[in-house]
């Protein structure tokens, strides 16, 4: 297993990284006696709490709000004096930091689970990101320790400063590792990304305000109040995220009863909603877009739930009466769906993009609802038609990868676009996948019984 | 009914005193060193709070004026200590609450709304005040100064809370019926999630205001923005899931396989039922998502082969457990559509106790909008053909709640020829 080995290595670089800056940050530390070690386990321990439970922002960016901590955590000790016997004494940020940051990683779960790798690299990891925060807080802040409010606007930018410093080195050790021990190198929806450091550097100001607060307070209730406040937003917000999943699932159970009952459409809609990832990513679209797509194409075929009996037992052509109540019944499931705001745009997207039925020949292509189909029709109807091309049905053997782009870029109705036919094309290239019956590659070659209509 | 009414009436009439009072208290307390720009901000800002309503997940919904009352007792400045005596705090209250009343009638709100709503939250804003009174009178200075503000905030939220929870409950159920009251109460503890973000955002302000001035607003409004949208985001996530379960369930009807409207119809009664039981809310869901879809399993009826084959009511539970099975967040709604069908009791066997009984919910109420819409059956000859299946099919104790939640509703009443 190479993918092992080379995680392993990652894991350990990681975590040798992490030791050294831990021993170095220790070794150059005079400790002071009077640093209040209930303060520190207050941050540890919310730093842990928190750099786990990661919310999602956007589809399948995650943030984790442990960065707030380490910002409270470094301007507060940045700016922290106290007056003793021997004069007044200043506190070093970045030591404390690297400390606190040293506790997220052990979280119970994966102790429970005997994971190693996570663990270990995450412990690099922080530390790595938290000695940056730590350092920049210390250089800018170090020596400013008076009640003015120009000061307080200081400290609360250098806060946000620390957050943007500290999830930037943190991502790019991500990156870094993703691209050793995976090879590939887009693991984040980019489009996205300034919403993830925009939700960072709010909380990165919050907690340089909560920074300096604390200092010209000295009032342990207003963490904990504050705490309690994110606390709850924070589960709340991974209850909504539960919701989701729930909601995706419950369709996706759905999705699967309707493909056992066809043998031959088994399969079909997972990987629609695969070509259409696809192409949207090479499309260039943003997670939200993407996440439309998934609906979409989970959808796409739900109204063969509703077929009537006798339609579905009939043997041989159905008549044109037939037919429309094929069409009919399809159509309520749609309206159905439609009741539900959330799924309102994915059905428009469906409706537009179904030029047939199913049991129909691609062939027949042309008996389009919209006119002018946008651009995520167009992406689902091309995902849709390739599938069906190339796997087999009860009338018909599958097509060839390349028959299948040939005969979609051959139709001329608005729907099967080209360009979206290219991005297929590319994208496929690029995963390294071929789908099709690998016997017939001849390009352009006809499978059996297929009709142009 | 009809003296009910006319008494609601004279309630409703005699309320419309409760804002004059307010500005009676206003008038009667206020003195003349009083600081007039901080009393009337106060109450301003009360206003505007209020009218704030914060989502939550159940079937509460908390007024933002907890954000400004849980503030007031905790502003101080440096020097010359807390900003508000007792006597201002109740001043710029009922200010506050007078010109929300105000506010509220003007807009055409519903005044049986405005008057509970009002009752609600001042014996809730009442208890949180008196509370903070009490224990920072009682707490000596000396005793742990940092956390001091802690214990006062959790000891007043406390109060606060138990002050809206038991006025609400006294309000919707008035003192009898133990198990809707139990039900009420748990639902709002499911929402102590939102009463906390609210007072502890308010607290922070105020506690922040003696050492940075108005900084203080932007330090507790970031984190209580986040918290609130977290909130509107996951009811609205419920909700349309809700909906989602909605039209999944009308695919059987749409097929032709369902009497039109069943599912919902028997999801409705089944959620009376289940509140009457007093189940908890976490499972009042469950028997709701479970009387949605226990025919959804009538979907695999489009199957050649299983036509061809024969199927019984246990095939169209196991296929429905099935498809909802698929879904890990909904296995106990999967378990119950898997039960629902079978008799609470068998023949020989002394009593059937392993069936839930939100499955033994489910079963009857199906039968009973069976038997109401399907049959063309009248309620109470419905409610006759349960009575007569109660000794194996129908749990009695289920058929009774049943009884109940329709003689509420007069629906047997109305079934009485009238002669």
């Amino acid at each position: 297993m190479a993918i092992r080995r080379k995680r392993l290595a990652l894991a350990t670089g990681l975590f040798l990284a992490g030791v050294l800056t831990l021993v170095f940050t220790l070794i150059r530390w005079t400790p002071q006696p009077s640093t209040d070690w209930v303060i520190v386990g207050l941050f540890a321990f919310a730093s842990a709490a928190l750099s786990f439970r990661s919310v999602e922002v956007n589809d399948r960016m995650y943030a984790s709000s442990s960065a707030m901590v380490v910002a409270t955590a470094a301007t507060y000790f940045a700016i922290h004096t106290e007056q003793t016997a021997t004069g007044v004494v200043s506190f070093d940020a970045v030591t404390i930091v690297v400390l606190i940051a040293a506790a997220g990683p052990f979280d119970i779960v994966d102790f429970r689970r005997r994971r190693v790798f996570q663990p270990a690299s995450n412990f690099g990891q922080l530390i790595l990101s938290a000695f940056a925060a730590g350092l920049l807080a210390d250089l800018m802040l170090d020596g400013r320790s008076a009640h003015d409010p120009s000061d307080f606007v200081l400290v609360a930018a250098v806060g946000a400063l620390v957050a943007l410093v500290y999830n930037l080195v943190n991502l790019s050790l991500v990156r870094l590792g993703v691209r050793i021990a995976y090879g590939r190198r887009n693991i984040l929806p980019w489009s996205g990304l300034w919403l993830l450091f925009g939700s960072q550097l709010v909380m990165g100001l919050v907690g340089g305000m909560l920074g300096a607060t604390f200092e010209f307070a000295d009032n342990e209730s207003l963490l904990v109040l504050m705490l309690a406040v994110y606390v709850i937003g924070n589960t709340v917000f991974t209850s909504y995220s539960q919701v989701r999943v729930a909601h995706e699932s419950t369709l996706r159970g759905f999705v699967k009863t309707l493909e056992t009952r066809d043998l031959y459409t088994r399969g079909h809609t997972e990987r629609v909603a695969y070509f259409s990832q696809l192409i949207g990513q090479e499309l260039g679209f943003s997670g939200t877009q993407l996440e439309h797509m998934r609906w979409a194409s989970l959808v796409h075929d739900m109204g063969k739930l509703a077929i009537p009996i006798e339609l579905m037992q009939k043997q041989g052509k159905l008549s044109d009466d037939e037919y429309r109540r094929l069409r009919t019944a399809t159509h309520k499931v749609d309206d159905l769906l439609s009741e539900v705001d959330f799924l309102r745009p994915m059905i428009e997207v469906c409706s537009g993009a179904h030029p047939r039925l199913s049991g129909e020949d691609f062939g027949q292509i042309g008996h389009t609802h919209t006119r002018n189909p946008s651009l995520e029709q167009r992406v689902l109807a091309v995902a849709d038609a390739f599938d069906a091309m190339t796997s087999v049905r009860g009338y018909r053997m599958a097509m060839s990868q390349q028959a299948a782009y040939d005969a979609l870029r051959r139709d001329e109705t608005a729907l099967y676009d080209a360009e979206v036919v290219d991005a297929l094309e590319r994208s496929l290239v690029a995963v390294g996948e071929t789908y099709g019956p690998p016997h017939l590659l001849v390009t352009g070659e006809e499978p059996a019984g297929v009709r142009h209509g | 009914m009809g003296e009910w009414r006319s008494i609601a009436r004279w309630v409703w009439a005699l309320s419309a005193l409760i804002p004059v009072g307010m500005v009676g208290v206003v008038v009667a307390l206020l003195r003349p060193g009083d600081d007039l720009a901080w009393v009337g901000g106060v109450a301003l800002a009360f206003t505007l709070a209020a009218m704030l309503v914060v989502p939550s997940a159940g079937r509460t919904s908390f007024s933002g004026g907890y954000l400004v009352v849980s503030a007031i007792p905790f502003i101080s400045e440096p020097d010359t200590g807390p900003i508000f005596s007792p006597r201002e705090m109740v001043v710029a209250l009922a200010a506050g609450l007078a010109l929300t009343w105000i506010i509220r009638a003007a807009r055409g709100d519903e005044q049986s709304s405005v008057l509970t709503g009002f009752l609600k939250r001042a014996s809730s804003y009442g208890a949180f005040l008196a509370a903070f009174a009490l224990v920072s009178g009682a707490l000596p200075a000396t005793f742990l100064p940092n956390w001091r503000d802690a214990m006062l905030f959790t000891t007043s939220a406390a109060a606060g809370f138990v002050g809206e929870m038991v006025t609400s409950a006294v309000l919707r159920y008035g003192l009898s019926g133990l198990g809707p009251r139990l039900y009420l109460a748990l639902d709002t503890a499911r929402d102590l999630n939102v009463y906390v973000s609210l007072v502890a955002s308010g607290a922070l302000f105020g506690i922040a205001f003696g050492a940075i001035g108005w900084w203080a607003l932007p330090l507790a409004a970031l984190p209580y923005g986040f918290a609130h949208g977290a909130f509107r985001r996951y009811v609205d996530a419920r909700r349309t899931y809700t909906q989602m379960m909605r039209s999944l369930a009308r695919i059987p009807e749409v097929a032709g396989h369902t009497d039109p409207g069943h599912a919902g119809r028997t999801a409705e009664l089944a959620v009376a039922l289940a509140v009457e039981l007093g189940l908890r809310p976490r499972d009042v869901d469950t028997v709701e998502y479970a009387a949605l879809l226990h025919d959804i399993g009538r979907i695999s009826l489009n199957e050649p082969s299983v036509l061809r084959m024969g199927f019984t009511d246990g095939d169209i539970a196991k296929w429905g457990s099935e498809i909802i099975g698929e879904t890990s967040y909904l296995r106990e709604v999967g378990d119950v559509v898997l039960r629902q069908h079978e008799p609470h009791r068998s023949p020989g066997v002394e009593s059937n106790i392993d069936v839930p009984v939100a499955a033994k919910i489910v079963k009857v109420c199906s039968a009973f909008d069976e038997s109401t819409s399907e049959l063309g059956f009248s309620p109470l000859e419905a409610m006759e053909k349960l009575h007569r299946g109660s000794v194996y099919d129908y749990d009695p104790d289920i058929v009774a709640t049943l009884r109940h939640v329709l003689d509420r509703r007069g629906a047997l009443a109305r079934a009485v020829p009238s002669s």
